[in-house]
């Protein structure tokens, strides 16, 4: 069998917008959920206690202007800083939290990396890019990608590893990445799954509060105003009965759709990986390369395990970079080889990549 | 009811647009070409630099003929005084040309004995290695570009306007793909030991 590189990146690049696509749906669908909840609890109560037009009132204090103060400023204090360093700047923080050094060119190592990757800039047209070096003995690279530059990031083990035409093969798919603006979805996607996961904490932790503070008010309110029982016990048994749905679909919504949003992001991180691939073995025209590094990988990939256990890199750098632990960000190897070597039509086995 | 000289106003209109049209387009292909050539042009001088010296080692190191070496520094001469002037077909011809002289010898340098034993001469090697993959990515936005254009200026109705303006096919930047293949037919089938000469 035998796979068609281009209908393949057209297939991966549909999947990954159609995963995009249920993934925000989902995330509207929670915010529709709320809202539209909020509403059907107020009018349980209303359709109760008709005759009871200071529930509303009891439920203002809840949503004080005070709190709202106090988040904005913290808001307008805590972002700009906070999207200059991620937005503009992610390699300051970075290459301080990796201890990433810049290439020394009287290093052959280094200048054997810089060759590779002034070559990769050239084939794929990308002009501004910087290379870091990491000091890890294993295989690995990762690409950071801001507006109007890019970072690469690849270790010593890498060079030391690697041949010339492997190391192209790593570099053409990090700047696959690159072109194909996989930091945006990258970005998107988590966004995406990040905001569910703080609805999810809402509905768990703060919506059923707030529900039931909006139901005790009632009741206490009628009592108080002492408009008679029988009014009062309905609104409250209204309220009560809503709020009891919505928190218990609530709950079950926050557990579920976290675990759906995570699948999604790795299925769309996936089919991303796989495009990288494709693309960098279509732009260098030597799949052997990209293959045999991959088998090489497979081969350390014990080692991986223990050093990513040891270190302790931030969650997000590490979705980055090939070995992750929790979120599957990257396919399995051996499925990333089949794949290649159904492409070039080879097989793996039989590669050997030997230096000049 | 619409008048004559309103219908032959809207063809001669309609003409001109399209005349505009096909001008813009031409005009911005060809930038685009001399673009793509001015990003291939750093990297090629910065290969040229190099090559003097490298033809130097070659004739201490491995046993050219002379013909052969004779052959490269006559094309190189061309190439840098092409690469020094203005005329963008010359520059490109001469490239052509050089490549087809050099190329053969760096496919086959690594079958020599000379480069496993010699290391400056294989840091020599790798660094030229490496200045014409350089050049080899950077042919493909060229020679996508001069594609493009070629195939505008020949197909209607621009060839009317190309034409008009006195627009050539520009020439693709091949980089010795004629005689690659005739070598590796002769790697393949081990024919190594002749040199060169058979070939160039």
């Amino acid at each position: 069998m035998e796979i068609n590189i281009f209908s393949w990146q057209e297939k991966l690049r549909r999947i990954s917008k159609i995963s995009l696509f249920f993934s925000a749906l989902l995330l509207y669908f929670l915010i529709f959920f709320i809202v539209f909840s909020f509403f059907f609890v107020i009018f349980a109560g209303a359709t109760g206690a008709i005759f009871f037009p200071d529930v509303l009132s009891e439920i203002i204090p809840i949503l004080s202007f005070e709190s709202l103060k106090i988040s904005l400023i913290a808001f307008f204090i805590i972002v700009p800083p906070a999207f200059y360093f991620v937005y503009l700047k992610p390699s300051f923080i970075v290459d301080r939290v990796l201890n990433a050094e810049k290439p020394d060119l009287n290093n052959p190592l280094h200048k054997k990396a810089f060759d590779s990757f002034e070559k990769m800039k050239i084939a794929f047209g990308v002009r501004n890019a910087e290379l870091r070096i990491l000091d890890w003995n294993i295989i690995n690279a990762m690409v950071i990608t801001t507006k109007d530059k890019s970072y690469v990031y690849i270790t010593k083990g890498a060079l030391e590893k690697l041949e010339m035409e492997e190391l192209d093969a790593v570099f053409a798919h990090e700047f696959s990445h690159v072109v194909h603006k996989d930091s945006y979805y990258l970005t998107l996607i988590s966004v995406v799954a990040g905001l569910t996961v703080i609805i999810s904490y809402f509905l768990i932790k703060i919506y059923p509060r707030i529900l039931i503070s909006l139901a005790f008010s009632a009741s206490s309110s009628t009592s108080r105003t002492g408009r008679g029982r029988g009014g009062g016990g309905l609104a409250s048994i209204g309220i009560l009965v809503a709020s009891a749905i919505v928190i218990v679909v609530g709950y079950i919504l926050a557990i579920i759709s976290p675990i759906i949003q995570r699948r999604l992001a790795s299925s769309v991180s996936k089919k991303r990986e796989f495009m990288a691939d494709s693309k960098a073995v279509l732009v260098t025209k030597y799949p052997p390369a990209l293959i045999s590094v991959l088998s090489k990988i497979s081969k350390e990939i014990n080692n991986q395990h223990e050093f990513f256990k040891s270190q302790n890199i931030p969650k997000n750098i590490r979705m980055l970079l090939f070995n992750n632990l929790d979120i599957e960000t990257h396919p399995p190897i051996e499925e990333r080889i089949r794949v290649l070597s159904q492409i070039a039509k080879i097989n793996p086995e039989s590669i050997t990549i030997n230096s000049q | 009811m619409v008048s004559l000289p309103l219908i032959i106003g809207g063809i001669v209109a309609g003409i001109g647009i399209l005349f505009a049209y096909g001008y813009n387009r031409i005009v911005a292909l060809e930038k685009r070409v001399e673009q793509s050539w001015a990003d291939i042009d750093v990297h090629l001088k910065a290969l040229a630099e190099k090559i003097p010296n490298f033809i130097n080692v070659l004739k201490s190191q491995a046993n050219f003929e002379q013909k052969t070496l004779l052959q490269i520094s006559e094309s190189y001469g061309k190439l840098m005084s092409a690469l020094r002037g203005v005329n963008f077909d010359d520059k490109v011809k001469s490239a052509n040309e050089f490549f087809g002289v050099f190329m053969p010898i760096v496919f086959q340098l690594p079958q020599f004995p000379q480069l496993q034993t010699n290391q400056t001469f294989r840091d020599m090697f790798n660094e030229i290695k490496v200045s014409i993959d350089k050049v080899a990515y950077a042919r493909q936005f060229y020679n996508q570009a001069v594609q493009e254009y070629n195939v505008t200026i020949i197909s209607i109705p621009w060839i009317i306007i190309a034409k008009l303006m006195n627009k050539k096919e520009k020439p693709y930047f091949t980089l010795g793909e004629e005689k690659r293949k005739e070598i590796e037919s002769k790697l393949e089938s081990g024919d190594l030991t002749q040199g060169l000469s058979n070939i160039v």
